[in-house]
């Protein structure tokens, strides 16, 4: 019986081979006959028991196979033995066997009580599908270099958003968290930095729809506003990274940083599924940086306050209270005064994290879809700051008739985000700073309750003059830097098959973005170095983005004959952007009681902005396959950008990819081991228009000017640039050489890509004849070049029972500067401390060069002069300029904030219901400008880091020898931007690590679910790295390519603990 | 065949929407105006104008202006302790001669000058497209350009030498590369052409609400100044005894101080309008030229002096001090002497701008560019000069000057040269602080000599200063370097 059915399935899968279905011992096939018997036989014998166990080819049980009596809604799904026990309505029943990665499998049950069946693998599941622009591409004819991370790979992992999840994940990719602030921005760069002035962001497509990547409309925020927040995690089926320019060309003007293709989960047909996700975290501060005790730090003052007195050319005889501003305050020498505190603690809590997922798939073939709810909640790290985002999400696709489908994606979200100003120097309010420098004997409280107020204890008879810090804990609780975010990005589309292979594709998308920010500034915290209690101001502003895209695309199939196999795509598109900003200033608040605008007592200024951009663009590839072996893409795309100057409004962009699957050729099929082996190479040209709105037209500025007898201020107006018609795109032309090996039935696979990229037209101020008016114009001028390797490797090590899957990635650039357009000069300074000149990698640090210190009076008369006027115990510099002296000229490049490579290393464990998931990543050759976090400036007026236990106290006490005295009052250069603070920022980090415990299937079905999992995961682990900062990767900071790797006291990275559910119903 | 037509139908149903495609792109600023769209109307075109006037006063050209032609002669000085101060350098280049192209100041000069400049060629280029109900005040804002235009060549050609010439509106960076320096007499025609348009044009007076903009009065001393520094005396003399009689009702105000007082007095003829009160409006000299020395402000003007800390960056020498005769009622007036803190020494300051600020570098004070005092020695000056030999209406016209400030009039029995040198004497003192000491040292053909003798380091090639670095490096075709640098 078993035999017939068998020889009957092979005759019918004979006669339609087309369909290309894989055989294998036993198949699926639909039989158009059996729904109608099993239908009508329902409400028979209802009793009748059905045991059995499902395995994979290789015998062992597959548990979670959903088991479903063919035109009903009854079913169940198997344990973790792959056991299921099912009353079917009768005992012709036919069963579905579903699982993914399986094919599907219709089983008559003839009575049989105890089914055995084997699932087999889905030839066409298994074949992964790539995202590409405008479409999918099978895997292994895709020609370009683009990676896929699916989204098993980003689950569990408590981030507020998807970029931070792909830390180490995709080779090429730096992914640098600028700050652990909740919200905080994340600058993911793919290949380098491309751009000088225009932006290095990738373009990110969410379903479609291209969405600027830069954050807009913090308006003053600090660290917040990273427009991938508005996203749920939780919602992506899969991400697709699109790096060389075959894969980018296609989206053109917009594709020089690489592009990133978010797609979200959509509803399959099957029986409904109810999925609710929760997990919770606690977080602290992975690390608190060594500063000195109050035992120190007192005598770090008292020594730099004689030391500054004898330097003064006082006498050291002379009694302490003599000596003016060198005289030290008796609290220094009485630890009974002393309230002792640590500052880090008192700014630093811990954190928590809250996130609950509500979803629901499922649908039949005409009308599928996927729902979800999500709330997320993120108390940090730092007193006062959080995040809550609440998002939902509604995919729908339906079949009209057969010609016509349509589909909706629409998600809200709405994000509360109150910021802190924790970044920065303590002077422009970075609280982190002010922590870190405050003295440790004081407290934020007084004993009454209400702060203590540093700036007023800066008197001779308190604190001595220390420097100007504020109350860290006053500027968290009472000023407010609150962010609201609100996103509701829409697509809905209409797909129609003019012909079985031609369908025509329409969507009209919307990507609403409106931002609130709302600023107050207390009468309890200082303001410029002024103690409170200060006049209270605060700002509220408001902006607002629409953005509309309208998308037409025909796709063409054209199977010429079985070895010719044409793909064709033809694209029009119009996208339009209007960005609104209002802003209103309040001075002058009565009182800290009501803290909007409204109750200001002065409104002292307000704006009101709008730019709008628009795109026009066509767009075509055509995909051609040869003998199944050699592919040919090629790529146009023609873009009219509002950017652009009228003689250069439009910009064309093509690009060439060909492929050898070299593994279907006879010759490698022979070799047993080879699996796969396809070779790669594309060039294309893409462009960077990030350049600003309307920078072509010769704009009109207003000035203002004094007439009349009663001399009063009127208006007058000048144009404030040049017009420039030829402003345009940065243009990148690429090339990338790629192979795909697989080995043992790609039980181990590589993919390894080098790739040339070089960006000309950059977008610099260029100096111009004065006689023009103007100093400069902006010009399509200089020139980048990124060069670099990736490796990727995927290994399933183990793939019976006990599964063990590795992924390693590694990935070397190396960017260099070839012009920088010649009349803007061969650099160009950023900070004080960063060059970037021609011929070297951007950003790199330019600072003065120490040699030691100065030990006593002849080796500083042995020294060229150096412009502090030394004297023993202070730094020495090197003459770098050999000019004879040592001043601001003698300054040379000292570190690199470049990585040589990056590394991502991932390994994935799974036995029976147990799955256990780590994640490293790391970077390596990077230096970091260690600038501020812990100042080393060593005049007593802060509290300093530990480096300044080892400082030089006399000739016979010399430290660690490279740490000056401790002097107040002269400049000492001790923290003068020089390669002693240039520090190696290579890492290896453990990113995550989740432990997972799928609950039996028996147990679950019993509480009437399908699936339940629980998992405990922790993140940044563990670190190896030298850094003596926060945070090697937090200190890289910034988008800057310019001012990159600059540490200047930043949100520290969390680390974090989580416990999590999946359950599925 | 039908599929081919089905193709076709999409292939054409796609490209139906690129109709408006050029329109689509074509996008304006909504929240600024442009040059395109800026220049419709008569209120436009005073708006335009008001912003050439605005180049004169914002910005750093007040007090670059002090520096290049005051703090480089034997008039001021850097403030002795702060001259070695960090980011002073350039001070220093100036005070002891050691200026070299790239000194910031001279940048600076240059790029305003031209910005004002651009500003005049922007609105002169545009007036003809804007419909004038009335044609004078079409007339007068074409005069207003033009003479300040003539105001900033005039600059620019005594600071530098030849300078590119521009008379139209510049509207890329290729038509600015292209200028080559025009040589002196060029610039010098063309800045006499558009004071002869400007007098032309101007009217001899303002309502009271316009009081303050550039009168015909102003252009034709101007023009005088211009022909006296061009060597044409006898060209600059007609006009200057214009100026002394009606329509010109110019008088020298009854006392030195009176004429400083207040704003736009009788004996102003062009001034650059400030006011106190709003920030960004007002006089930066007190501050400037105050000493960096902590509470010095309120121990020279009061208490109510704001912005306490000076620059100390242009201090009368104890030459200046010294250069008045005794009993000058104009020393007391423009000098203060006062103890520094900061130099443990007596210092002299200049107090001929002391309106108070009132908020940091918003001071009330307009400062005079061209003066009835500087008019009547302009006439001295002439006569002197056509005659070679000062007649006696050269003795009556330096001899109001003189005797307002409290002195005897000058002994008829100079010669041409003795005469000159009093005059140069008598302009020092008179017209101190104004920014006209390195101009008329030159013009008198007295920098070197008088300097060299005090122990300035000056060569003759620094009579013209260098043309900025920039402007050479970025265009050497077309810009070369003044000899000497």
């Amino acid at each position: 019986m078993k035999n017939n059915y068998k020889r009957t399935l092979w005759v019918f899968m004979m006669g339609c081979v087309s369909h290309g279905t894989v055989l294998g011992q036993q198949i699926a096939f639909r039989n158009p006959d059996q729904k109608n018997q099993s239908s009508s036989q329902t409400a028979q014998n209802p009793d009748f028991v059905v045991n059995g166990k499902v395995t994979d080819n290789t015998g062992v049980g597959l548990p979670g196979v959903s088991v479903l009596v063919k035109g009903t809604s009854s079913g169940t799904a198997t344990n973790a033995d792959g056991a299921f026990t099912l009353s079917v309505p009768d005992q012709n029943s036919v069963l579905i066997f579903s699982f993914i990665g399986f094919a599907t499998q219709e089983v008559q049950v003839k009575g049989q009580s105890n089914l055995a069946v084997t699932l087999m693998p889905d030839a066409k599941a298994l074949e992964e599908v790539v995202v590409v622009g405008y479409g999918t591409q099978k895997k292994t004819d895709v020609t370009g270099s683009v990676t896929s991370i699916s989204q098993d790979r980003i689950k569990d992992l408590p981030v507020s958003s998807i970029d931070q999840a792909l830390k180490g994940q995709i080779p090429g990719m730096q992914v640098t968290q600028n700050t652990g602030s909740p919200g905080g921005g994340v600058t993911v760069r793919i290949r380098g930095n491309n751009s000088i002035t225009a932006g290095n962001d990738p373009l990110y497509v969410i379903d479609g729809f291209p969405v600027s990547g830069g954050g807009r409309g913090q308006d003053g925020v600090p660290g917040a506003g990273n427009p991938l927040n508005t996203i749920n995690p939780s919602d992506i089926e899969s991400i697709d990274v699109l790096k060389d320019a075959s894969a980018t060309a296609i989206y053109g003007s917009r594709g020089a940083n690489g592009v990133i293709i978010i797609t979200t989960k959509s509803g399959k047909a099957g029986k409904g599924k109810l999925t609710f996700d929760a997990y919770t975290s606690i977080q602290q501060a992975s690390k608190k940086l060594d500063i000195l005790s109050a035992e120190e730090f007192a005598e770090l003052h008292i020594e730099s306050r004689n030391n500054g007195w004898l330097r003064n050319g006082g006498s050291p005889t002379t009694p302490n209270a003599n000596r003016g501003r060198f005289t030290v305050s008796p609290i220094y020498f009485d630890p009974s005064q002393w309230r002792i505190t640590d500052w880090q603690d008192e700014v630093l809590r811990t954190g928590i994290i809250q996130n609950y997922n509500l979803g629901a798939t499922g649908g039949n073939d005409n009308v599928r879809y996927a729902l979800s709810a999500n709330y997320f909640e993120n108390e940090g790290i730092i007193l006062e700051s959080s995040l809550k985002r609440y998002s939902f999400r509604a995919n729908i696709d339906a079949k009209v008739n057969e010609k016509l489908s349509v589909g909706l994606r629409v998600t809200p979200s709405y994000i509360v985000n109150p910021g802190v100003n924790s970044d920065g120097h303590f002077s422009s309010g970075g609280v982190l700073g002010m922590a870190l420098r405050m003295p440790p004997i004081i407290s934020p409280y007084l004993p009454d309750g209400t702060y203590e107020n540093p700036l007023a204890l800066r008197t001779a008879t308190t604190l001595g003059s220390i420097g100007a810090i504020d109350n860290p804990v006053a500027k968290l609780k009472e000023d407010k830097y609150d962010l609201d975010q609100g996103r509701i990005l829409s697509n809905i589309f209409a797909e129609y098959k003019i012909l079985d292979n031609l369908k025509f594709r329409t969507s009209f998308g919307v990507n609403g973005n409106f931002n609130r920010v709302h600023t107050f500034l207390s009468s309890k915290t200082g303001r410029a170095g002024s103690p409170p209690p200060s006049v209270p101001s605060g700002f509220a502003s408001s902006s607002q983005e629409l953005e509309w895209l309208n998308e037409n695309l025909l796709t063409y199939d054209l199977d010429i004959n079985e070895n010719n196999q044409v793909t064709v795509i033809a694209g029009f598109s119009v996208q339009k952007n209007d960005y609104r900003f209002i802003r209103i200033n309040g001075n002058n608040y009565p009182n800290d009681n009501v803290q909007y605008v409204a109750a200001a007592g002065v409104i002292e200024s307000g704006t009101e902005l709008r730019n709008q951009s628009s795109l026009l663009s066509y767009y075509g590839r055509v995909n051609y396959a040869l003998f199944d072996r050699y592919l040919i893409t090629a790529t146009l795309r023609r873009d009219g950008s509002s950017r652009f100057g009228e003689q250069n409004k439009y910009g064309t962009f093509p690009s060439a990819a060909i492929a050898w699957r070299m593994s279907e050729e006879n010759f490698i099929k022979e070799i047993p081991f080879i699996s796969n082996l396809k070779w790669r190479l594309s060039y294309g040209i893409s462009g960077n228009n990030s350049i600003p709105n309307y920078a072509y037209v010769p704009n009109i500025v207003t000035n203002s000017y004094v007439i009349g007898t009663g001399q009063t201020v009127v208006n007058g107006i000048n144009a404030g640039r040049l017009a420039n018609p030829y402003i345009t795109w940065e243009t990148m032309r690429s090339i990338n050489l790629g192979v795909d090996i697989g080995i043992l039935q790609n039980r181990l696979e590589f993919a390894v890509d080098a790739y040339k990229s070089n960006t000309d037209g950059l977008l610099l101020d260029v100096n111009i004849p004065g006689v023009s008016g103007f100093g400069t114009s902006l010009e399509n001028i200089g020139e980048v070049e990124n060069k670099g390797l990736e490796v990727a490797v995927n290994s399933r090590n183990l793939i019976n029972a006990f599964k063990w899957n590795t992924t390693f990635n590694i990935s070397f650039n190396r960017n260099k500067v070839i012009s920088l357009g010649g009349s803007a000069g061969d650099f160009i300074d950023v900070g004080g401390s960063s060059r970037t000149a021609v011929g070297r990698p951007m950003g790199l640090f330019y600072t003065r060069v120490t040699d030691g210190i100065f030990n006593t009076i002849e080796e500083i008369k042995a020294h060229v002069p150096q412009d502090n006027n030394p004297q023993p115990g202070d730094r020495r510099f090197k003459d770098v300029n050999n000019d004879g002296k040592v001043d601001n000229n003698d300054l040379d490049f000292t570190g690199d904030p470049n990585p040589d490579f990056l590394v991502g290393f991932t390994n994935n464990f799974s036995f029976k219901g147990l799955d256990l998931n780590v994640i490293m990543n790391g970077s390596y050759g990077n230096d970091i400008y260690y600038q501020h976090p812990a100042a080393l400036n060593l005049n007593g007026n802060v509290n300093n880091d530990f480096q300044a236990r080892n400082r030089w106290r006399s000739p016979e006490n010399p430290g660690s020898g490279n740490i000056p005295r401790a002097v107040y009052g002269f400049t000492t250069l001790s923290d003068v931007a020089s390669d002693f603070y240039i520090r190696d920022a290579s890492f290896l980090r453990l990113t995550n690590v989740t432990l997972g415990y799928n609950i039996p299937t028996a147990f679950v079905n019993k509480i009437r679910m399908q699936n339940a999992r629980v998992y405990v995961s922790g993140q940044n682990l563990w670190i190896l790295s030298d850094y003596i900062g926060f945070d090697p990767e937090t200190g890289s900071g910034g988008g800057n390519p310019l001012s990159q790797g600059i540490d200047n006291g930043i949100y520290p990275m969390a680390r974090t603990f989580t416990l999590g559910v999946n359950l599925s119903l | 065949m039908k599929n081919i037509y089905k193709v076709s139908l999409s292939i054409f149903f796609i490209t139906l929407f690129s109709g408006c495609e050029d329109k689509f792109i074509e996008l304006n600023p909504l929240d600024q105006a442009s040059v395109g769209n800026s220049f419709t109307t008569p209120d436009d075109a005073n708006l335009a104008v008001m912003g050439v006037y605005d180049a004169l006063q914002s910005g750093s050209y007040p007090q670059d202006m002090a520096f290049l032609t005051e703090l480089v002669t034997d008039n001021t000085m850097v403030q002795p302790t702060r001259i070695a101060d960090a980011g002073r350098g350039d001070l220093r280049e100036l005070e002891f001669f050691q200026f070299t192209d790239n000194n910031s100041y001279l940048q600076s000069r240059w790029s305003r000058l031209y910005l004002g400049i651009s500003r005049a060629n922007l609105i002169l280029s545009k007036i003809d497209q804007i419909t004038f109900p009335v044609q004078t005040l079409k007339d007068q804002y074409i005069g207003e350009a033009k003479f300040l235009r003539a105001l900033f060549y005039f600059d620019l050609v005594r600071f530098f030498g030849a300078v590119p010439l521009s008379l139209t509106e510049i509207k890329s960076a290729d038509e600015a590369f292209v200028l080559k320096r025009t040589p002196e007499a060029e610039v010098y025609q063309a800045i006499i052409n558009d004071l002869n348009d400007a007098a032309t044009n101007l009217p001899i007076t303002y309502a009271s609400s316009n009081i303050g903009r550039a009168t015909k009065g102003a252009a034709k001393a101007l023009l005088a100044k211009v022909y006296l520094t061009n060597k044409q005396p006898d060209l600059a003399l007609p006009i200057l005894r214009e100026l002394t009689k009606a329509p010109y009702t110019y008088r020298l105000m009854p006392t030195y101080a009176a004429a400083f007082d207040a704003d736009n007095t009788a004996e102003a003829i062009f001034e650059i309008q400030y006011t106190s009160s709003i920030a960004g409006e007002g006089n930066p000299y007190p501050n400037f030229f105050l000493t960096n020395d902590g509470t010095a402000g309120k121990d020279i003007y009061g208490s109510t002096f704001l912005g306490n800390t000076g620059q100390g960056i242009n201090l009368p020498t104890q030459d200046m001090f010294d250069a008045y005769e005794p009993n000058d009622a104009r020393r007391t007036y423009s000098i203060v002497k006062y103890f520094s803190k900061q130099e443990a020494a007596d210092v002299y300051v200049i107090y001929k701008y002391r309106g108070v600020p009132t908020s940091a570098n918003n001071s009330e004070d307009n400062i005079p560019v061209l003066r009835y005092a500087d008019v009547l020695l302009m006439l001295a000056e002439a006569i002197n000069e056509t005659n070679h030999n000062p007649i006696p209406e050269a003795y009556d016209a330096i001899d109001l000057v003189r005797v307002r400030a409290g002195l005897l009039p000058l002994p008829r029995t100079l010669t041409y040269e003795s005469f000159k040198t009093k005059l140069l004497e008598e302009r020092r003192v008179e017209l101190a602080f104004e920014n006209h000491r390195w101009f008329d040292l030159k013009r008198f053909n007295k920098a070197e000599e008088v300097l060299s003798a005090k122990g300035y380091a000056i060569k003759p090639f620094h009579l013209l200063y260098p043309i900025p670095r920039k402007e050479v490096i970025i265009n050497p075709e077309n810009i070369s370097q003044n000899t000497g640098y």
